[in-house]
């Protein structure tokens, strides 16, 4: 924690003295915390991708360039201390109240960044701490060829490679925690710019803890705040893109467009998303100052924006571009190639991006089949829906799917009545809440908007039409969620504005939702109070709930120096230290499975690539050694133990149920 | 036309607020986070 903290303080020195320079400062306190620290911590990534890229990922040089941040902002910190001491609690009531609220929200969330990451953060234990691992372990930054995640941009894995490297994952997720916290600060801090002369006068201090707060609560964010996920840094960075862009469109200077500038480019530096927002800035410089018949400034502004952007961000995509070919691998991958990808790759990959939300809906419509699916369950029932939400659902996909292009204005209905076919399964963090959908529409009435919310909004709505083209996941909307969410704020708080009915329904149901929604965040943080206290280690508690925790610990103790591994239905290798690699058939090419027609085949290549031991998680690749489909791999498998070339080191495959350890005999 | 609007935005969002509460969905997630709680509390006090 006081590491943590030390970083961030330094992350604020730093983003302050460079927004120093720009000349791109004066705002409302929150947010000038969160414009500091956020290009604070930019700054660090890319001081741990340099380590990386020279090969210096040593915790002595980590934490040199955590210290470096002071070096560049030491003139800034007895300011920033001078503000902590100026800090007060706020002196309205409502005010006070949605701050506690927001404290809750970041106490919870932080007694789940005290645990180690467990078998639901899938992401977190497939590549986003692992990759991070395996650079430190090799203490550079090299291809893995075998994952092809590791080819992404990665921003905020410098932060939780810095987290591993100085002290343990918890640390690394307290850095997507700060992420959280800072789109809280911001969001709080430009609900106050709203009330500056020239952007909407008048706006009361409530505006943004609320829009906070209907942030905060969103159980996807929540639950990403507990863990180390990327898209609360692209959210963060997205937002205070728009805000700095707003802030230099209302003539505050140009340095607030190279800072807008430099924010967009960390955005595409966390995620190729980030685009989007590079894009709506652009595209919105060039037409609102075309639309001012400034031709030759609209051009120079637009050129100065996306060049720091692009300018900013392109070290990761040459990097990619090095290892794959490909600066974007493995998307585009019919017009830009890539190594160890294919077109079935690319066509599954697509396929499997457009598999959630709508068009998962459309199918089971289809089908007849369609459900609301319950959540956290487990088994889904198999009864019929009679409901009148379902019979909206079906009437909505009578026609059948809808088009990308339409689909964007029925998703957030869609997410209301049926969360989980926007999320990967059916668990709690797939809600989404009602309040954008409640709130947002009836900022029609509440016109004129503050420019600075009009821009967030036009954001929002950019980001979920595009968004919705790539993929429906609701995570992947949670950048566009934190723009909207000051709309919710500013609409709750205004609709007195409309009378006292409005204003009744708009309070009542901001706040039972938010106390609900709360309600599970805090009941979540419960389940992992015993492990942060250190009651039950973690250990304990991943033995008892991450099914392939034994095989993990007979290979890491057993396996040998010279062992590696070939995985089958398990990519959450973060806590096996032994080398692995993905051999399932969509994760990469390493394996020729088109060419492989008997078991010796599928022998000579494992061979061939030095494997030791197969790990297999039924769960996810059944089949194999026991009970249940069995595929090509599964057969080839079963004829090799039947020949006593394969034996069981760990587990039990008959049983079908935990993560089962074979080994190669070495017989011919 | 503003008692209108000012009616129709009421009857809105209290429609969306109480269709959302009325899903199953967001019992089952009370009941399973407020469970999986329970289980720990229980655990910790020294129960079975």
């Amino acid at each position: 924690m006081l590491l943590w903290l030390g970083v961030l303080t330094g992350a604020c020195a730093c983003g302050r003295q460079i927004r120093t320079w720009l000349r791109a400062t004066g705002e409302a306190r929150c947010l000038e915390v969160g414009y500091d620290a956020a290009l604070g911590l930019g700054v660090l990534a890319y001081l741990v991708l340099g380590l990386g890229l020279v090969g210096l990922l040593y915790p002595w040089a980590l934490a040199l360039a955590a210290l470096s941040l002071y070096a560049i902002g030491w003139r800034q910190i007895p300011e920033r201390v001078r503000w902590l001491r100026e800090a007060r609690w706020p002196a309205g009531r409502l005010e006070s109240l949605l701050w506690a609220a927001l404290i809750a929200c970041g106490v919870a969330a932080l007694v789940r960044n005290l645990v180690p990451p467990g078998g639901d953060e899938w992401d977190t234990l497939v590549y986003h701490l692992t990759g991070p691992k395996q650079f430190l372990q090799a203490h550079r930054i090299h291809f893995i060829e075998h994952d092809h995640h590791t080819n992404f941009p990665f921003n905020m894995e410098m932060l939780y490679l810095l987290g591993l490297g100085l002290h343990s994952d918890r640390l690394a997720k307290l850095f997507h925690l700060a992420m959280y916290l800072l789109c809280v600060l911001a969001l709080c801090g430009a609900g106050h710019s709203l009330g500056r002369p020239g952007n909407g006068a008048g706006v009361p201090g409530a505006v943004g803890p609320a829009g906070a707060l209907a942030f905060a609560t969103i159980p996807a964010v929540a639950w990403e705040a507990g863990t180390a996920y990327i898209d609360l840094g692209l959210a963060l960075y997205g937002l205070l893109t728009v805000l700095a862009w707003s802030e230099w469109r209302q003539g505050r200077g140009r340095g607030w467009l190279v800072a807008a500038g430099l924010f967009a480019g960390l955005a595409l530096g966390v995620k190729m998303t980030g685009l989007l927002v590079v894009l709506f800035v652009c595209g919105a410089t060039l037409l609102t100052e075309a639309w001012r018949r400034q031709t030759r400034g609209a051009v120079a502004s637009t050129l100065l924006l996306g060049a720091t952007a692009i300018g900013l961000a392109s070290p990761w995509y040459i990097k990619t571009y090095v290892y794959t070919g490909n600066p974007v691998f493995p998307f585009f991958y019919e017009v830009l190639g890539g190594r160890g990808w294919s077109r079935e790759h690319a066509r599954t990959y697509q396929e499997e991006q457009q598999s959630h939300g709508t068009h998962a809906i459309a199918r089971a419509v289809a089908e007849g089949t369609y459900r609301r699916m319950e959540v956290g369950v487990g088994a889904q029932s198999e009864t019929a829906d009679a409901s009148a939400s379902a019979a909206v659902v079906r009437a909505l996909f009578r026609r059948g799917d809808w088009p990308n292009a339409a689909a964007a204005l029925v998703v957030p209905l869609l997410e209301v009545i049926d969360p989980a076919r926007f999320w990967e399964q059916a668990a709690v963090p797939c809600i989404i809440g009602p309040l954008f959908v409640a709130l947002l529409p009836v900022l029609i009435w509440l016109r004129p908007l503050p420019p600075t919310l009009k821009a967030l909004l036009a954001y929002a709505g950019f980001g979920l039409f595009a968004q919705t083209h790539l993929s429906q996941l609701s995570r992947y909307q949670i950048p566009f969620f934190a723009a909207g969410a000051l709309g919710v704020g500013y609409g709750v708080v205004h609709l007195g504005r409309l009378g006292r009915a409005p204003r009744a329904a708009g309070w009542l149901s901001f706040g039972t939702v938010s106390a609900c929604l709360l309600a599970l965040h805090l009941l979540r943080a419960t389940a992992a109070l015993p492990t942060a206290l250190g009651v039950w280690t973690a250990e304990e508690v991943d033995a008892a709930t991450f099914e392939s925790h034994g095989a993990f610990e007979y290979l890491n103790a057993h396996a040998g120096p010279k062992a590696k591994v070939a995985v089958f239905g398990e990519p959450r290798l973060y806590r096996l230290d032994v080398p692995a690699e993905f051999a399932d058939r969509f994760h990469n090419t390493l394996y020729p499975y088109e060419r492989m027609r008997t078991p010796d085949d599928f022998l000579s290549a494992l061979r061939a690539r030095g494997i030791t031991h197969i790990l297999v998680n039924p769960r996810y690749h059944p089949g194999v050694m026991g009970p249940g489909p069995k595929d090509r791999v599964a057969r080839f498998i079963d004829a090799l133990a039947a020949e006593g070339r394969l034996e069981v080191a760990f587990g039990d495959p008959a049983e079908q149920r935990a993560t089962f350890v074979l080994r190669l005999t070495g017989r011919e | 036309m503003r008692s209108l609007i000012s009616c129709l935005v009421a009857l809105w969002i209290a429609g969306i607020t109480v269709w959302f509460l009325a899903q199953p969905y967001v019992g089952q997630a009370c009941s399973r986070e407020a469970g999986a709680a329970g289980t720990v509390v229980r655990l910790l006090s020294g129960g079975d």
